[in-house]
């Protein structure tokens, strides 16, 4: 066995014995695994029962005879079907600009020399992760003076690009080689040929976690919108009609529709992220691990 | 100047101009929406307001206003909540999580299913996290229902009304909301050590949570440090889970305030008996806020490439 190992790379990970310590460990592990999937099942589950099951004490797991009932009911009472599609406009325009812009500025960032190119990347990095409410006020006041309250218009424009979103792609494009580069420029590419036609495919995993991270995030964005569309609840997102439901039902205790309102809201981004998960994982592992 | 050497600087010129015109459209938006609204809010922290109209050159007399009595108090409390917030989740979900990542990277089989229930509270909206776990903690909710149930607890389940325990709630649902962030880190780093460097350990007679200790953990750094840094910003950051469970004073009692609840109230009138903004108040606690955050940050990152090791 040790001359085996010692002809190619163990790749194998050592075995141990199953200890009292491991044993717990992997109860505690199940033990938390349930923990975290919990509020989401029971979410589904409660959407699916009947007004009386979902008051009952003690709570009911199973629904007797599951329904769509509060699906078709929740609809009377906020309009979720413009919200969802409103949620659809705001998150995909978004994310497909976040990802065109980004692009573009981590390329420029990663491979081309220029004047002030370390102090603007500074300045990127050091505004990424202000709270966004910080800068609401003034926030407001610019898109108001452009014309941007009111409609959607408002909530997409000032997140067409994202700080986070050029640092993640920098990061990935300075790893692309630069001959790879400079051959399909002596073939006579332009550079937004070199850019989308080859350093965009060679990164990827890079944008599949790009599109996940901007899609949930503006998915579930409350307080911008909540500000920009002043009231007009013909534009607001899912998330935004969801809260009101939320807000008519505290006396009524209607908690089937509000579950059922959330199971829609949460069904786009829980598709995308088992999509993409993999991707996404390889890229934490390479932009955080590495640094 | 010879002909190769105009053709060279044309060149250069050029991807000067392609450079300028890549990275454009991001600074146009960026410059627009987050720059210029941050640079407004800091400069506005040495002026003197009232409602949204900017007055005279205050000095520093709003960070003075902060400190002092009685927003003194407030900014204390809610300082303190922030960081107990952070302790709370290096312990719960980073520490625990960086056990739940080792055993996973010795697990042969369901390392990817355990990463992924982990990680789904995550794409999760914060309203919908709240909704949810307002309803399970519930008076007759379903955890009341278990607690009981298990001998845990008895009667009614009043946690997000009692002033000792709401802090440590939100702490324990938000480390339920980001759980899966370290998990996947972890066993990402974890994967990238070599098993020789285990497998040496084991001949030598290590168990194996003196290796998670004396061989883990220092290579685990870089990921320590990503980890750490971001459950930093997030913890100051912390701002929904808040206003969607306990409002926007952080009830009961602000015992569960926090930095960017106060810096709302300031901000749009909720502060006090009469609940008028302060937005003088409100600038100077967003300039410390972005202070705390950008120093915070880079001393954090500066101290983990410190503590760093070659494998």
């Amino acid at each position: 066995m040790t001359a085996l190992a010692l002809d190619r790379p163990r790749l194998e990970r050592p075995q141990f014995r199953a200890t009292p310590a491991t044993a717990l460990l992997t109860l505690l592990l199940i033990l938390a695994a349930a923990i975290a999937a919990f509020p989401l099942a029971w979410m589904i589950l409660t959407s699916l029962k009947t007004p009386q099951e979902t008051m009952q004490v003690p709570p009911i797991w199973l629904p007797a005879s599951p329904n769509l009932d509060a699906y078709t009911q929740v609809a009377d009472v906020v309009n979720l079907g413009r919200s969802f599609v409103n949620s659809a406009i705001i998150a995909l325009t978004t994310t497909v600009a976040i990802i065109v812009t980004s692009l573009m500025a981590g390329y420029a960032f990663a491979k081309y020399r220029f004047r002030y190119r370390n102090a603007l990347f500074a300045v990127l990095i050091a505004t990424m992760f202000l709270p966004p409410i910080v800068t609401l006020i003034p926030l407001y006041r610019i898109a108001g003076s452009l014309g941007l309250d009111g409609n959607l218009a408002g909530v997409i424009v000032p997140n067409l690009a994202n700080a986070f979103g050029i640092f993640l792609m920098r990061q990935f494009i300075a790893g692309v080689p630069d001959e790879l580069i400079e051959a399909a420029r002596l073939d006579g590419a332009s550079e937004i040929r070199v850019l989308f036609g080859i350093v965009a495919p060679s990164v990827l995993p890079a944008i599949a976690a790009l599109t996940l991270f901007a899609f949930v995030y503006h998915w579930n964005s409350y307080l911008w919108p909540l500000t920009i569309l002043q009231g007009n609840s013909d534009q607001y997102p899912i998330v935004i009609s969801l809260s009101r439901l939320l807000s008519y039902n505290r006396g009524a205790m209607n908690t089937g529709l509000v579950m059922a309102g959330a199971t829609m809201a949460v069904l786009p981004p829980v598709l995308l992220f088992i999509i993409l998960q993999r991707f996404f994982v390889d890229s934490i592992v390479a932009s955080g691990v590495k640094g | 100047m010879s002909k190769q050497r105009i053709a060279y600087e044309r060149v250069a010129i050029g991807r000067h101009l392609t450079a300028l015109l890549f990275v454009l459209p991001a600074l146009l938006v960026y410059g627009l929406f987050v720059l210029y609204p941050l640079a407004v809010s800091l400069w506005g922290s040495v002026f003197e307001w009232r409602g949204l109209r900017q007055l005279g050159f205050s000095g520093l007399s709003n960070f003075i206003r902060l400190f002092a009595f009685p927003n003194g108090e407030r900014l204390g409390g809610a300082l303190w909540h922030n960081a107990a917030w952070f302790a709370g989740i290096m312990l719960f979900q980073n520490g625990l999580g960086l056990l739940f990542a080792y055993a996973l990277f010795w697990s042969r089989k369901g390392a990817a299913f355990f990463q992924s229930v982990f990680f789904f509270p995550a794409v999760l909206s914060p309203v919908i996290v709240g909704a949810l776990w307002r309803l399970l903690l519930a008076p007759n909710g379903a955890v009341e229902w278990m607690l009981n149930g298990l001998g845990l607890h008895e009667g009614r389940l009043t946690v997000l009304g009692d002033s000792s325990w709401a802090l440590w709630i939100l702490i324990a649902i938000d480390a339920w909301n980001w759980m899966g962030l370290p998990v996947l880190v972890f066993t990402a780093g974890l994967r990238q050590i070599s098993y020789e460097v285990f497998e040496a350990a084991r001949i030598d007679g290590a168990g194996q949570t003196r290796m998670l200790f004396t061989i883990a953990m220092p290579l685990l750094v870089p990921a320590l440090s990503s980890v750490t840094t971001l459950s930093f910003i997030n913890t100051f950051n912390q701002f929904d889970i808040v206003y969607v469970m306990q409002g926007v004073q952080g009830n009961p009692s602000f015992s569960t305030d926090t930095l960017v609840t106060y810096f709302y109230r300031l901000a749009f009138g909720a502060e006090g008996s009469v609940g008028i903004t302060d937005i003088g108040l409100a600038l100077a606690l967003g300039t410390l806020l972005f202070l705390v955050l950008t120093v915070g940050t880079m001393l954090m990152l500066r101290g983990f490439e410190r503590a760093s090791v070659q494998p």
